[in-house]
């Protein structure tokens, strides 16, 4: 039984399947977990039986992965079998299996449906990484280096699943693990020889058990110590964002939260920061027959606090098939047109879905998924990759929308009401300028965004100025809004926000809309990409509710502003620009269509971001290049630290050496240290003459380096034990004989070693160190002795 | 004189013997150091105090060695610590079976030298006054004559010591130490060179008093023979086949020698290194848990003793680790006592010392 080493065998089993555990993240539904732990099982016990059998790690390996194989075989090859044994048209199903399999997981973001390629190919590699976890923690008896396939097959997991994994699923693998070590350091401790310890009592046998005992309750300690450290940690400490060594390679947004594998857009809004290097990662695709393109709506913001928008608390009932009712301050006169989309591969992450508004129905393919009661945004209790909406595009008439201007009145105002009290002064200003006296709703919400997008002279930018110049030519850095309203430089946040404000300002319910752009289309199917991401006032109007506009000026991002937000044909008298504003939003109305062909997007942006971003690549590679070579030059001083030192040191001593005896004596050690550097170190009890014998057997020396060795051992005992005033002669010389002799038959490591690593060097920073902390130690320690002579002296004093 | 012992040297180039015997019978003064060696032509002699060089006293003790070998065969390295122990004024304790040659070694050691040598079979019934001597009352005279007893002479062949009783032991083993004899209140010195050669058979043995830790530890070094290779016992056969080659066996050196060559062991230098070698050998067997009796400070004053014999056989005039480390188990062995658990372990005490020896370091100097 023993042979067969069972529990550790089991335990090896135990943490292969456990590492497998965070798969269930990955793949939907789990069943897949019985086939594969089916295989570990069977890995398992072939390992035990096998090993009862046979001491060659060849084949228990071979026949453990032939267990594989045939378990393979029995569970995927059905028809394929020849007396239960696989034939050659198994490959070809299990290689189709697997295509399968590939196809999945490169088409599905996680949770990934689990079809048979998906529980073979992971029934066959979790096998795999059991025998190789087997073969290490139970063959090599090394289950420390058993903790590489381990935690590889679990990064696998935690990497690919999007979001940080349950810390359960690591306390459980390293659990296992240490569980493993334990069990290896327990039985290695146990295999020592019986030699007994130095003890005059008659205690030896319990002491020996202290011994292990003591061995496994240190080792549980460190174990749970390092187990609770490990998920604790991370707690405590804050999350840095993602660097990389060189810009450019595999970056992904980090202002919209959005991550290789899923997305999900950020729900609080932190006006103060830049949005960096937006990702071309597709979110999703989609198909619509709707002529004019609408934003697809991920969330409303309505609560801005502390210079950011915050979410509110879901208000969703979640069902397969929600009751959708249109929004009860809709008009029925209200023209309409319904339109279709099909959303196919989206990666937005649970409970965010991407939809246009108002929302007739919905067929998300099973998931379940609701409107929330109070801004009627959509959401999924599950990530739905493919679903379809109905939805109306509204196209109100002026009358409609035109409706007297509500002042904001009274204390208790609806939070759509609210204007950011610090900016308020500004807002209310630049209201009392761009509004004009008496306009209607509809006139002053289209006075806004015709002042942000066109008349104001906003410029787009991804990069936030940190401080504006006051008319003193001091710079402020104010809060973000008012910051915003005067550099008037910013992105789609800042526009949107200062468009909420000041029609908060101007009596209109506004609240904040995030989403995304409609995106570029190709063949008639659109993809939306990180980058299109977007934010958006949406102005309550009543009879016709909630309605998008549009401030954001078309930047990098071509947006466009619905035609009821735009001025009718008269220009407005009191805005200079409004007719600029007209034609250019009449322009990208018209370009509609084109602004969703790649080709048709402004070249000298285009070029100007990207001459922007290679010389800023340029220049962290130059940044880069020379940290490296610092980062070199330091390495090589700081590994020529401890030679330099081993020199200096043998300097120093020889130098202070009283006599030649002394003298014979440092070389006889300095070369007992090399020669010891270089792995050749005779027994502790050694005399010169037996190292010297020690030597000369362990490095082959003959001829001249056997006679400079001699000379030294002679010179050694003449200085150690020779009656005072026998002539001593330099053996210097010959001890570098020697040490050459040594290294030339020692493998280069030991070489390398003792050339970069020598003991003396260490011994010398050691001693140095001490010195350093002595001196800095001798004020306070006289500084106590003086104490405490004061306090004898006050004692004998009293006495 | 009821234990049967013979005088075995003083034949007719005997001078020590004779002249030993009468002084120390009239006026009890030891004869060695102050009366001339005259011993034969071919032996080196020297004049009376003063220390032979190193090369004499390797020379003088390869002829003693070579001698010794040609009755002794195949146990080169038992004579050389027989010549070892004489030259550090130590005692010499032979414990084997029987009739492995052990009262041949004495005898043979005894017969190169031109010395005095007396044997003193131990029985049971033998006195401490046959050891000692015992003053008898001369009709002549009308007085007490001291009876020098066999303790007299340079070389004393005690043979199967653990027989006799332990108070007779004890009188022999006293005189070992002191160097002197003292009865009825007059005190008789020794000659000089003076060395016992003890011959006992394993305490395991019937009919034997087992010799005393006390006892034990002042003999420098214990011996075993152990049984002679074929090779050697058919040369053995060969060579005892018609004569015994201890008879035709002539004296190699003389007392004087010996004494001069002891002088310049003495005089070989010892530093404070292998000094501090010898007490940490000492007290790794003190504090060793696989002993239960460790060296004493003898054994140290011992060891050191034996080491500097070692030196000057090796013709160098300072003493080597080396040195120490080849007497080590020779003079340790038997005055360490095992603990049950080291025997029943079967580690011999030799081996208990090796694995000391490995661990304890040398002291370099100035350390």
């Amino acid at each position: 039984m023993s042979r067969g080493r069972v529990p550790e065998s089991l335990l090896a089993g135990a943490a292969s399947a456990v590492v497998a555990w965070p798969i269930t993240t990955l793949f939907t539904p789990n069943t897949w977990v019985r086939p594969t732990l089916a295989v570990i099982l069977v890995v398992v016990l072939t390992g035990i039986a096998a090993r009862m059998l046979t001491t060659s790690w060849v084949l228990v390996a071979l026949s453990q992965l032939a267990g594989i194989v045939l378990v393979a075989s029995w569970l995927h090859g059905r028809g394929h079998l020849w007396y239960g044994l696989p034939t050659p048209d198994m490959v070809l199903a299990f290689n189709n299996l697997l295509v399968d399999a590939r196809l999945t997981v490169q088409n599905y973001a996680a949770p990934a449906p689990t079809n048979r390629g998906v529980t073979l190919g992971i029934g066959l590699a979790i096998g795999v990484a059991a025998v190789i976890v087997d073969h290490l923690a139970v063959m090599r008896r090394s289950p420390a280096m058993a903790g590489l396939p381990l935690l590889t097959a679990f990064l696998i997991s935690a990497s690919n699943s999007g979001e940080s994994l349950n810390p359960m699923y690591f306390v459980a693998a390293g659990g296992v693990w240490l569980l493993m070590l334990g069990r290896q350091g327990i039985s290695s401790l146990r295999r020592w020889s019986t030699t007994t310890p130095m003890s005059t009592t008659g205690r030896r046998s319990s002491e020996d058990h202290d011994g292990a005992y003591g061995y496994a309750a240190v080792g549980r300690t460190l174990a749970v110590a390092g187990l609770v450290t490990a998920v604790a940690l991370p707690v405590v400490i804050p999350h840095f964002p993602t660097r990389y060594l060189i810009d450019g390679l595999g970056r992904s947004s980090d202002a919209a939260g959005f991550s290789d594998g899923q997305i999900g857009l950020k729900t609080t809004l932190d006006l103060q920061r830049s949005l960096g290097n937006p990702s071309k990662a597709p979110v999703l695709s989609y198909t619509t027959n709707a002529p004019i393109l609408t934003p697809l709506r991920v969330g409303v913001l309505v609560n801005y606090a502390n210079d950011e928008w915050r979410p509110d608390d879901a208000d969703v009932r979640y069902t397969r098939r929600p009751d959708l009712q249109l929004p009860p301050e809709l008009d029925d006169s209200v023209p309409r047109e319904t339109y279709r989309i099909s959303v196919d591969e989206s990666r937005i992450e649970a409970p965010q879905i991407a939809a246009p508004t108002p929302l007739v129905s919905g067929d998300l393919d099973g998931v379940a998924w609701g409107l929330d009661r109070q801004t009627s945004v959509a959401s999924v209790n599950r990530t739905a990759s493919s679903y379809s909406f109905t939805y109306l595009a509204l196209n109100p008439s002026a009358q409609t929308l035109d409706q007297g201007a509500q002042g904001a009145t009274g204390a208790l105002l609806p939070p759509e009401l609210q204007v950011d009290p610090e900016s308020e002064p500004l807002v209310r200003d630049l209201v009392a300028k761009v509004v004009p006296e008496g306009a209607s709703r509809i006139e002053a919400a289209r006075a806004i965004q015709s002042y942000l997008r066109t008349g104001g002279g906003f410029t787009y930018s991804l990069t936030l100025p940190k401080t504006v110049t006051n008319e003193f030519g001091q710079s402020e850095a104010p809060d973000p809004i008012s910051l915003f309203l005067r550099s008037k430089v910013g992105y789609c946040v800042q526009f949107a926000t200062a468009m909420v404000m000041m029609a908060r300002e101007s009596g209109i319910p506004a609240r904040m809309a995030i989403g995304f752009l409609p995106g570029t289309a190709d063949r008639g199917t659109y993809t939306v990409r990180a980058s299109d991401a977007h934010a958006w006032p949406e102005l309550f109007f009543e009879g016709v509710g909630w309605l998008r506009f549009e401030p954001t000026p078309s930047g990098t991002q071509n947006t466009v502003a619905p035609p009821y937000s735009l001025a009718p044909t008269t220009p407005d008298p009191t805005n200079p620009s409004s007719t600029a504003s007209g034609s250019s939003s009449v322009s990208s109305n018209t370009r509609v269509d084109g602004a969703n062909d790649p080709g048709a997007q402004d070249p000298t942006s285009t070029s100007g971001s990207n001459s922007d971003s290679s010389s800023f690549l340029g220049q962290q590679t130059r940044t880069v290049l020379l940290w490296v070579l610092l980062a070199l030059v330091a390495g090589i001083l700081g590994s020529l630290a401890v030679p330099l030192a081993a020199r200096s040191r043998l300097r120093r001593r020889l130098k202070d050496a009283p006599d030649e005896a002394t003298r014979v004596e440092i070389e006889w050690q300095a070369m007992v240290e090399r020669l010891g550097d270089l792995g050749v170190i005779p027994p502790r009890g050694s005399t010169p003459r037996q190292a010297g014998r020690f030597y000369q057997r362990e490095a082959y020396l003959e001829g001249e380096q056997t006679q400079a060795l001699r000379r030294v051992v002679d010179g050694v005992e003449r200085s150690r034990y020779a009656p005072p005033g026998t002539t001593v002669t330099n053996v210097r010389p010959d001890t570098h004989e020697v040490v050459k002799a040594v290294s030339g038959v020692r493998r280069r490591k030991d070489r390398l070693r003792a050339a970069w690593w020598p003991s003396e060097g260490l011994l010398e920073w050691r001693e140095r160190r001490e010195r350093a902390a002595r001196v800095a130690r001798t004020p306070w320690d006289r500084w106590q002795e003086r104490r405490a002579e004061r306090r004898a002296e006050a004692r004998g004093g009293r006495s | 004189m009821q234990g049967g012992y013979e005088d075995q040297g003083g034949g007719p180039h005997g001078s020590m013997g004779g002249s030993a015997g009468n002084q120390l019978g009239t006026g009890g003064r030891q004869g060695a150091g102050s009366s001339p060696a005259t011993g034969p032509e071919s032996l080196l002699s020297f004049p009376a105090g003063s220390p032979a060089s190193l090369s004499q006293v390797t020379e003088v003790a390869g002829r003693l060695a070579r001698a010794m070998n040609s009755v002794i065969e195949g146990k080169p390295d038992v004579v050389h610590t027989a010549i070892t122990v004489l030259l550090a004024e130590g005692h010499l304790l032979l414990e084997d079976v029987p009739g492995v040659g052990k009262t041949m070694l004495a005898k043979t050691l005894a017969k190169t030298i031109d010395c005095s040598v007396r044997r003193v079979q131990f029985t049971p019934d033998l006195l401490p006054s046959d050891i000692t001597g015992v003053s008898v009352f001369n009709q002549d005279v009308r007085d007490f004559e001291f009876r020098p007893g066999a303790i007299f002479a340079n070389v004393v062949v005690g043979d199967e010591i653990n027989r006799a009783s332990p108070k007779t032991q004890s009188a022999l083993l006293e005189s070992m130490e002191e160097g002197q004899v003292t009865v009825d209140g007059q005190t008789y010195d020794l000659p000089k060179p003076f060395i016992v050669m003890a011959t006992q058979n394993p305490i395991e043995m019937e009919g034997t008093y087992p010799l005393p830790e006390a006892q034990r530890d002042r003999f420098m070094a214990r011996i075993s023979l152990g049984y002679p290779s074929s090779r050697a016992e058919v040369a053995m056969l060969d060579s005892h086949g018609q004569v015994s080659p201890l008879e035709t066996l002539s004296p190699v050196t003389d007392a004087a020698t010996i004494t001069a060559m002891v002088k310049a062991v003495r005089s070989v230098f010892t530093s404070d290194a292998i000094k501090q070698y010898v007490v940490d050998l000492s007290s790794a067997t003190r504090s060793s848990s696989a002993l239960r009796l460790g060296a004493s400070p003898r054994a140290t004053l011992h060891m050191l003793r034996a080491a500097r014999a070692h030196a000057a056989l090796e013709g160098r005039d300072h003493v080597l680790p080396d040195d120490v480390q080849a007497i080590v188990v020779h003079v340790l062995a038997h005055r360490v006592i095992p603990t049950g658990e080291t025997q029943l372990a079967r580690r011999s005490t030799a081996e208990v010392l090796q694995d000391l020896m490995r661990r304890v370091p040398v002291p370099a100097a100035g350390r």
